[in-house]
């Protein structure tokens, strides 16, 4: 749970079901054909589907690494809006990727957990994984907490 | 003896070539200019309106992308040969928002240039010359006949 006193939960079925639904998807969520696939509050984790278009592939045809970064940045941002019961967003401050594995275009996974909430900061964690689970790439990043402003 | 490995003769085309690949084109890759010699890159970036965040900045991965294309790019043509850089490890700083649909001057350039191992770093600065985001990375050298594509 968080450490903020935020307002009471919804169950993981219903957060779950908010994302799916939500109608406001900024431009980037679609980009990169993500998906929330798994809500696990108690946990502080959720697990995010995407299928990454062929046309963020490098030269040798992997995804390049940006792009992986950019799946996780979009897991672990959306990992503190849901910890915080949609009353915070998080910019991110710095961002830290190590590139395990290629990862090909097509269907992958990321994973992501917060390691803490506070007031002034925020530590994320994610992995990802391609389609036949392999880890890929592991991120670490820090943010830091704001109020949640609906785009309009 | 075959001739010694003309850098610019093999990158120029394929840096100011109309087909730029997937990723590249994706952050709007114009080159500037790039030293094989002293190992680095500078280019004008164009993030496109998919690259949105909910704040409607850009969102850090896809500044993460274009500052991987400079400094990979850096680390590609500093090497004897055809060759790329793939990451190991990235890591940027967000230093200010990032617009979209702005030419943004990015920068990429080797710091070491081991036998196992390149290390690089870069900026992303807006028009008017704001500091927006720096990263460093540790890559490989790699041989681009090396690379299986299948």
């Amino acid at each position: 749970m968080s450490e903020t006193g935020d307002k009471p939960r919804i169950s993981d079925a219903d957060m779950l079901a908010r994302f799916q639904n939500s109608k406001k998807r900024p431009p980037c969520s679609d980009t990169l054909g993500m998906r929330l696939a798994e809500v696990v509050q108690d946990e502080r984790r959720i697990r995010m589907d995407f299928d990454v278009p062929q046309m963020f592939a490098n030269p040798t045809g992997a995804v390049q690494g940006g792009f992986i970064g950019a799946m996780m940045d979009e897991a672990m941002s959306t990992c503190v809006i849901i910890d915080s019961n949609v009353t915070m967003t998080a910019p991110t401050l710095e961002m830290k990727v190590s590139y395990i594995s290629r990862l090909m275009p097509g269907p992958a996974h990321v994973d992501a957990r917060i390691l803490k909430r506070g007031r002034s900061a925020a530590f994320m964690e994610a992995d990802c994984f391609d389609a036949d689970g392999k880890l890929v790439a592991r991120a670490t990043a820090t943010a830091i907490p704001m109020p949640f402003k609906r785009l309009s | 003896m075959t001739a010694p490995f003309d850098a610019r003769a093999y990158w120029d085309p394929i840096l100011k070539g109309a087909q730029l690949p997937g990723a590249t084109a994706f952050v709007g890759f114009e080159l500037i200019d790039y030293s094989p010699e002293d190992g680095w890159c500078e280019a004008w970036f164009t993030l496109p309106i998919e690259a949105t965040n909910p704040g409607g900045h850009a969102q850090g991965g896809f500044i993460t992308a274009a500052l991987d294309e400079a400094m990979s790019l850096a680390g590609s043509i500093v090497q004897d040969g055809p060759a790329m850089s793939p990451t190991l490890q990235m890591t940027t700083s967000f230093i200010r928002p990032v617009p979209i649909g702005q030419r943004l001057r990015g920068r990429g350039c080797v710091v070491r240039r081991g036998r196992a191992a390149i290390f690089t770093e870069g900026w992303l600065k807006s028009a008017d010359d704001k500091l927006l985001a720096t990263a460093t990375a540790s890559c490989i050298p790699r041989a681009m006949n090396a690379y299986d594509t299948k």
